[in-house]
C-alpha cells in the first residue's frame, strides 16, 4: 500500500481549516446557557472530522489535540457535563492551538510543543473536573472505554449468517445466487444453509472469514433486496468484550455489563442479555449488532450502523428503537426483532440525519407498530418511513449548509476563464458593431444570431465573474471572535451585530479586506464604545454594538462599520493635529477633520493600550483600501456614535466607466468617481488671474481639469463653454474634468497597461473598446491630484 | 537577393561554426537584423491608442487579441527614414522577456542565417543608436547588416518601455 499521502495533504490542510473555522463560528454562537444539541454535534463533527483526517495522514499531534477535545465535547453533548464559559475558551484556544499545529505541518512555522501541551491539560483538567459536578452520573461503560487508544483491535467475527430474499423470478434469482455465491467466495467460505421454498422467502447463507459486515453488505446489495438483508455473527457471537479502540470490532455480550463501544469507528456486535447492560456509545462510526432489550442502546451513536436485534418480541422493544434512532447520526439500523428465527419480511426504514434503517418487524402484529412509531417520530424524514422502498436505495444525505457541493479550481484557471470571455464580449460587440450597417431584412438571420450571441455571451460574462465572488460572511465570520475576546480583555460589553453576510465581493477583494476591516472593528471597540459604567452615565444601555453592514450599491459594494459610543472628538482631533503640526484651522468640516485620524501616526488615545493608540493602522487601512480602488468615509456625532464606510468596487477586474472623447481619442473615467456631468455656460466659468480655471457649480468652486491640456491631445475643444465638465469627486475633494463630449457608458474589462508597458501618470489601466480600439482608463486621483499642483503653474 | 538566403543547414556545415537566424527588416536606406526567436509575428500597421507625455517614437498601445501592446517607431527612435505610415508599413511583434512590444519598420526583408564569423564588432561611433545596443555589422555580399540586440535595447532605460525601476 505504497500510496504517496502527500498528494492529498493539501485537501486536508484546506478542509482542517475549514472545520476549525466552521468549529469556531458554531463555538461563538453558542449559548452558554442552553446549548443547542444540533450545534453541539456539528462542533463535535468537526473535531471528529479533523480527528479522522489527520489520524489518517499521520499527523499525530493533532489527532492528539483532537481527540481530547473530542471526548469533552462528546460529554457535554450528552448533557454529562454542563457547558461552561471556561470550556468555551478552551475549546477556542484548542482551536488556535490546531490552527498553529497546521500551519506547522504546511511548513509554515513551528507549533510550540509546551502550547499543545497546555491545552491539552486543560481540555483534561475540564473533562475530570466537570465529571465530578456532571449532572448526569456517568454510565460505567464510558469509564471502562476511557483508556482507548491504547486498546488492540479485537478480532473480527468469524463470520456471519446472512438472510437475504434476492430479486426477480426464479431463473433470474438463479443467476444471482450464483454471481453472489462467487462474490461471497471471494470473502470466505460461503454455504447456503437454507434454500427457501418460494422466491418471497429469506435464504440463508453461512459465510466464515474475516470480513467486515459491511463488506458483506455492500456484495449483497448488489443482488438481494437490501430491506430483507440481515447480517448476523455467526451462532452464538463468542466473548468478546470490548469494542473501544479505533475500528475496533467487539462482540459485545450479555456477561460483561461495562461493554460500551466508547470509540470511533467501533464495529460492535453487542448481544447482551441482562437487561442493565450499558450504552453501547460509539462514538463514531459503530457498527453495531445490538441484540438487547436495553432502553439506551446506541443512544448517541454517530454514524452507527446497528443491527438490532432484541430477543424477546416483548414490551421493552419500541424504547430501544426509538433512542436508536434517535441520536444516529447517519446510523445504520438494522431494527430486527426476532421471536424465534423467524426472518424480517417487510422492512420500514428509519430515517434519522442520513440513516438508513431496517426494522424487520415481528409478526406478531401488536408489536410491530409500537416498534416502528417511536423510531419514526424523531427522526428527520418522517414521511420517509412510511415507503419502505426508500430503505431500499440508499437514503439521499441532505445538503449540508455551507455548500459541500463544491469543487476547488485553482484561481489562475478561473483568471484565464475571465480573461477569455472578456475577449469574447470584445470579440461580440466588434461583430455587433459591423453588423449595424447591413440591411435587417436581408440579413434577418443573422442579426437575430448576433442579438442572440449578445444575450449569451453577456450571461456566459456574469457567469463567469460570479465565480470569483464570495459572500463576506467569509470576513465576517471572524469578527466575532475578536470582538469577543478584545471586549472581555477590555472590559467592555460589547454586542456585534452583522448585516448582510451574503453580500458577494470578488475573492482577492475579499483577501485584501479582511485587515483593515478587522482594524476598523478594534478601532471602534477601543475608541469608540464606552466603558459600561460611562455609558449608564450617559444614559445608554450599558451593551454596547457594533454594527458591521454590507450591502451593494451602484456597482459598487458598501461596508460599514459603526457604533453607538462617544464619536469623534472634533476638538481632540483637531488639538492633536496642530500638536503635530499639519495643516488645519477651525473653519475645516467635520468631513476633512475626520480625515485626519487618517494621516500616518495620528492617535488622539491619550495612553498606548494593547489594542490601539500608537497611531499605526489608520493610515494603513485607507492606503490598502485605496489601492484596492475604493475609498474610506467617516460620520460621527458626538455622543451618538461613529460610522466608517468602507466603498469598494465589486471586483477589480470590470469597471463601469464614462467613455467621453477629446480629440480624437477616448477615454474612460470610472463611474464611482464621476457626480455630474454638465454644460458650462460663460457664468460659471470664473478666472483666476486672467486664466480661466474655476468653475462655480451650486455655490462651490472647482478647479478645472482640461484633459486636453493634461495630455497634450491635439485638435480638442479649447472653448469651456463649447464642451463638457464632468464633476468628479476622489477622496471627498471635487474637480471638473473638462473633455470634448460623452460618448456612453459601459462596462469595461480593465487590462494592465503595465504589463507590456510602463505606468503612465493620470491613467490607470486601458481596455478595448468595441471596434478594437484601445481606451486608456483615467486615474481620477492623480487627475485631481494635477489640477491642485497645476493650478499655481497655469495661474 | 536569392542567394543572399543561406540556407541554414548549409551554415551550419560551413566553417564558421554554428549559425543564427536573423530577421532582416530596412529603416530608410539601412538594413537591421535581429534575432528572430525574439519575432512573435509581422502584421500591418494600424493606428495605435496614443498615450499621454510620451517621447515621440512611442506611438501608444494597439489590441493584439486582447492584449495591449505598445507601439515603437524605430524610425523615429533611430532617426532614419520618413516616419510615414501606408498600407506597405510593417509591425514586428516582439517577445522580450515576458513583455509584448510592436516596433514600426519600413518593411521586413528577409531571414538570414549569420555565422558568428560573418558579424565584425562594430566600431566606437557616434550615432543614435547607442553602439551598446549594436552586437556587430554582419556583411552578406555587398549589404551591410546592423545587428541590434533588440532584447537590451528594448528594455533599455532610454526607451522609456519599462518602469525605471524594473529597467535593467
Amino acid at each position: 500500500m505504497a500510496i504517496d499521502m502527500s498528494q492529498f495533504y493539501q485537501v486536508f490542510f484546506e478542509e482542517a481549516g475549514e472545520h476549525l473555522a466552521n468549529m469556531e463560528t458554531l463555538l461563538l454562537g453558542l449559548d452558554v446557557a442552553d446549548p443547542d444539541s444540533e450545534q453541539l454535534n456539528a462542533i463535535f463533527r468537526a473535531a471528529h472530522s479533523i480527528k479522522g483526517s489527520a489520524g489518517t495522514f499521520g499527523f499525530t499531534d493533532l489527532a492528539d489535540v483532537t481527540h481530547i477535545l473530542e471526548n469533552l465535547l462528546d460529554r457535554i453533548r450528552k448533557g454529562e457535563l454542563a457547558l461552561r464559559e471556561e470550556m468555551i475558551d478552551a475549546f477556542l484556544d484548542a482551536g488556535d492551538v490546531l490552527k498553529v499545529l497546521l500551519a506547522a505541518h504546511k511548513g509554515d512555522g513551528e507549533a510550540d510543543a509546551g502550547d499543545v501541551e497546555a491545552i491539552c491539560a486543560r481540555l483534561r483538567d475540564l473533562t475530570v473536573a466537570g465529571g465530578t459536578a456532571a449532572a448526569t452520573p456517568e454510565p460505567p461503560a464510558a469509564t471502562a472505554a476511557e483508556p482507548a487508544p491504547a486498546a488492540e483491535p479485537l478480532p473480527k467475527p468469524a463470520g456471519f449468517d446472512l438472510y437475504f430474499v434476492l430479486d426477480g423470478d426464479e431463473t433470474a434469482v438463479g443467476q444471482s445466487l450464483d454471481s453472489l455465491m462467487t462474490e461471497l467466495g471471494s470473502l470466505g467460505s460461503a454455504r447456503i444453509v437454507t434454500r427457501p421454498a418460494a422466491p418471497e422467502q429469506p435464504w440463508h447463507v453461512e459465510l466464515v472469514g474475516d470480513v467486515e459486515a459491511d463488506t458483506v453488505r455492500g456484495a449483497l446489495e448488489f443482488l438481494a433486496r437490501s430491506d430483507s438483508i440481515r447480517i448476523l455473527p455467526l451462532g452464538a457471537a463468542p466473548g468478546a468484550t470490548l469494542a473501544d479502540a479505533d475500528g475496533a470490532y467487539g462482540f459485545f455480550d450479555s456477561e460483561t455489563p461495562a461493554a460500551g463501544g466508547q470509540d470511533d469507528d467501533a464495529y460492535g456486535f453487542f448481544e447482551p442479555l441482562s437487561p442493565q447492560t450499558a450504552t453501547a456509545a460509539g462514538d463514531g462510526e459503530a457498527y453495531g449488532f445490538f441484540d438487547p432489550p436495553v432502553a439506551e442502546t446506541a443512544d448517541s451513536a454517530d454514524g452507527a450502523y446497528g443491527f438490532f436485534e432484541p430477543l424477546p418480541a416483548g414490551t421493552a422493544t419500541p424504547p430501544v428503537v426509538a433512542s436508536a434512532a434517535d441520536a444516529a447520526d447517519g446510523a445504520y439500523g438494522f431494527f430486527a426483532e426476532l421471536p424465534a428465527a423467524a426472518p424480517a419480511v417487510p422492512a420500514k426504514p428509519a430515517e434519522g440525519d442520513g440513516s438508513y434503517g431496517f426494522f424487520g418487524d415481528i409478526p406478531k402484529p401488536e408489536a410491530a407498530p409500537a416498534a416502528v412509531v417511536p423510531a419514526v417520530a424523531k427522526p428527520a424524514v418522517p414521511e420517509a418511513a412510511a415507503k419502505p422502498e426508500v430503505g431500499a436505495k440508499r437514503a439521499p444525505v441532505a445538503p449540508k449548509a455551507g455548500g459541500d457541493a463544491s469543487i476547488r479550481v485553482g484561481v489562475e484557471k478561473v483568471d484565464q476563464l475571465i480573461n477569455l470571455v472578456g475577449e469574447l464580449v470584445i470579440t461580440q460587440a466588434m461583430l455587433a458593431e459591423s453588423a449595424s450597417g447591413v440591411d435587417p431584412v436581408k440579413f434577418e438571420r443573422l442579426i437575430d444570431g448576433l442579438a442572440q450571441l449578445e444575450r449569451n455571451t453577456r450571461d456566459l460574462q456574469e457567469g463567469v465573474m460570479s465565480i470569483r465572488m464570495m459572500p463576506m460572511s467569509v470576513v465576517f465570520s471572524r469578527f466575532p471572535r475578536v470582538v469577543r475576546e478584545l471586549s472581555q480583555k477590555l472590559g467592555k460589553k460589547v454586542e456585534l451585530k452583522m448585516i448582510g453576510e451574503d453580500t458577494e465581493l470578488d475573492k482577492s477583494l475579499i483577501e485584501r479586506i479582511t485587515d483593515p476591516l478587522t482594524h476598523l472593528v478594534r478601532n471602534s471597540l477601543d475608541h469608540g464604545v464606552e466603558m459600561p459604567e460611562d455609558r449608564v452615565a450617559k444614559g445608554k444601555q450599558p451593551t454596547g454594538t457594533i454594527t458591521l453592514k454590507a450591502y451593494h450599491q451602484s456597482g459598487n459594494i458598501v461596508i460599514e462599520v459603526g457604533d453607538d459610543g462617544a464619536g469623534l472628538n472634533r476638538q481632540k482631533i483637531l488639538g492633536k493635529a496642530k500638536e503635530r503640526g499639519l495643516p488645519v484651522h477651525d473653519q475645516m468640516t467635520d468631513q476633512e477633520v475626520w480625515q485626519l485620524i487618517f494621516e500616518a501616526g495620528f492617535s488622539t488615545a491619550d495612553q498606548i493600550t494593547e489594542v490601539s493608540g500608537r497611531g499605526v493602522g489608520m493610515d494603513v487601512v485607507k492606503k490598502n483600501i485605496t489601492a484596492m480602488g475604493g475609498r474610506v468615509e467617516i460620520q460621527s456625532m458626538t455622543g451618538i456614535g461613529t460610522r466608517m464606510t468602507v466603498k469598494l468596487p465589486l471586483t477589480l477586474a470590470i469597471l463601469d466607466g464614462m467613455s467621453v472623447a477629446v480629440g480624437r481619442e477616448i477615454y474612460i473615467v470610472p463611474l464611482g468617481y464621476v457626480i455630474e456631468s454638465l454644460q458650462a455656460d460663460r457664468s460659471m466659468v470664473k478666472s483666476v488671474s486672467g486664466v480661466e480655471r474655476l468653475l462655480q457649480v451650486r455655490g462651490e468652486y472647482l478647479p478645472v481639469v482640461a484633459l486636453h491640456e493634461v495630455f497634450r491631445i491635439p485638435g480638442a475643444i479649447a472653448n469651456l463653454e463649447d464642451g463638457i465638465m464632468v464633476i468628479l469627486e476622489a477622496d471627498g475633494v471635487k474637480a471638473a474634468l473638462f473633455v470634448d463630449a460623452m460618448v456612453g457608458q459601459q462596462q469595461v474589462v480593465i487590462k494592465s497597461l503595465e504589463s507590456n508597458y510602463r505606468k503612465v501618470s493620470g491613467i490607470s489601466g486601458a481596455t478595448i473598446m468595441g471596434d478594437g480600439h484601445v481606451a486608456l482608463i483615467l486615474d481620477v486621483t492623480a487627475l485631481i491630484g494635477m489640477a491642485r499642483s497645476a493650478l499655481p503653474a497655469a495661474a | 537577393m536569392v542567394q543572399d538566403t543561406v540556407n541554414p543547414q548549409a551554415a551550419d556545415a560551413g566553417e564558421g561554426g554554428f549559425a543564427q537566424e536573423y530577421l532582416t527588416f530596412t529603416l530608410g536606406p539601412e538594413e537591421y537584423a535581429i534575432d528572430i526567436l525574439k519575432v512573435q509575428e509581422i502584421r500591418g500597421y494600424e493606428h495605435p491608442t496614443s498615450i499621454a507625455n510620451t517621447p515621440s517614437f512611442i506611438k501608444g498601445v494597439i489590441n493584439l487579441r486582447g492584449t495591449i501592446v505598445p507601439i515603437v517607431d524605430l524610425r523615429i527612435k533611430f532617426g532614419v527614414g520618413t516616419a510615414e505610415y501606408t498600407p506597405f508599413t510593417v509591425v514586428i511583434i516582439l517577445n522580450i522577456g515576458s513583455r509584448v512590444v510592436g516596433i514600426v519598420v519600413d518593411g521586413v526583408s528577409d531571414v538570414t542565417a549569420l555565422r558568428a564569423d560573418q558579424v565584425r564588432p562594430a566600431p566606437e561611433f557616434a550615432a543614435t543608436v547607442d553602439t551598446r545596443y549594436i552586437t556587430g555589422l554582419g556583411t552578406l555580399g555587398e549589404r551591410m547588416l546592423i545587428v541590434v540586440d533588440i532584447e537590451k535595447l528594448m528594455l533599455s532605460s532610454e526607451m522609456a518601455l519599462v518602469d525605471e525601476a524594473a529597467a535593467s
